[in-house]
């Protein structure tokens, strides 16, 4: 009676490893990743574009941003990494490639006002995109501690 | 003539060694993502914040239009979207709105900005000219 008990559970342990995975979809803690409540890629890129036009149209911080979004291949570069950074830091199944906040600022000298309009902006963005006050707010959470990699570099 | 083979040879090398990596290296999820283009108009005419949203959400509504962003002055206008689908003269029609604002395309400084992205701007073009992917 013995080992067929320790069989089971041996068969029953097997079964849960092969059963259970860590998904992009729970932090372990069955509760979805951030990634997945703001609605996943789609939505991440759908933000990331109406917060790339509102700093395009936005005259406090444009003039930053006019010799990359001009260019083809450094728009690409920019809204790429962006995307990827928001996936990645969210929990999402992405990797982040570009430089690090600090390195990707330094010698900008970027002022703490320059930071709160982009931070508006992305507000923004998230509220024409329908995006919920709960994940909204996590999101800007993750971002606003790079304010010290960024201002005044 | 030994010099220009040797030369020639290495060059087919390195070109073919760029057109491996272009095709083969990992993209990540934005990378495939279809890319964008972004244009920046000036706008004349009054416009209420109403008026402002409802062009606003109009343009992001256009097929090939991704993202469309009037400033709170209702002075600037941008628009990111693919190419393939619709163009900046259009873009500039359906911002008019039927004439009710003076549009006009702003040119945008293509060069300064951050040096060490300025740099690798033309590297980036060119992988991505190699990559079949695309
Ligand atoms: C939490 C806030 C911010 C985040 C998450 C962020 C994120 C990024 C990322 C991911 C890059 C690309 C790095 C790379 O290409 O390797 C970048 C570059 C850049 N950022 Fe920021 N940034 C923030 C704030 C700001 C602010 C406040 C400004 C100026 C007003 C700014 C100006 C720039 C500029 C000019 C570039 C270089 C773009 C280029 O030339 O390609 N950023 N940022």
């Amino acid at each position: 009676m013995k080992p067929n008990r320790i069989l089971f559970a041996c068969l029953m342990a097997i079964a849960m490893a092969f059963t259970t995975r860590c998904t992009d979809d729970n932090k372990g803690n069955g509760e979805p990743t951030l990634y997945t409540r703001l609605g996943g890629i789609d939505v991440i890129s759908k933000v990331t574009d109406k917060f790339l036009t509102n700093v395009v149209a936005d005259d406090m911080i444009n003039t930053r941003f006019e010799a990359t979004v001009g260019n083809h291949y450094r728009l690409q570069v920019l809204r790429n990494n962006l995307i990827d950074q928001i996936c990645a830091g969210t929990g999402g199944p992405c990797q982040y490639k570009g430089q690090t906040m600090l390195e990707a600022h330094t010698g900008m000298k970027i002022s703490a006002a320059e930071f709160s309009a982009l931070m508006a902006d992305l507000a923004a963005a998230l509220d024409f995109c329908e995006v919920a006050e709960r994940e909204k707010n996590d999101l800007l959470t993750i971002l606003t501690p790079m304010e010290s990699d960024i201002v005044d570099k | 003539m030994k010099k220009i083979k040797i030369l020639s040879l290495s060059l087919v090398v390195v070109l073919a060694g760029l057109f491996t990596y272009a095709n083969l290296r990992p993209l990540s999820v934005a990378e495939k993502l279809p890319t964008v283009d972004l244009a920046s108009y000036r706008l004349k005419g009054p416009m209420t914040p109403a008026e402002r949203l409802a062009l606003e959400q109009k343009m992001s509504a256009l097929p090939g239009v991704t993202a469309c962003s009037v400033n709170k002055e209702g002075r600037v206008a941008s628009v990111l979207f693919h190419r393939k689908e619709i163009d900046e003269a259009q873009l500039a029609r359906q911002l008019s709105n039927k004439g009710q604002w003076r549009v006009a395309q702003k040119a945008l400084q293509t060069s300064g900005g951050c040096p060490m992205h300025g740099m690798t701007a033309p590297f980036h073009a060119f992988i991505s000219v190699l990559d079949l992917r695309n």
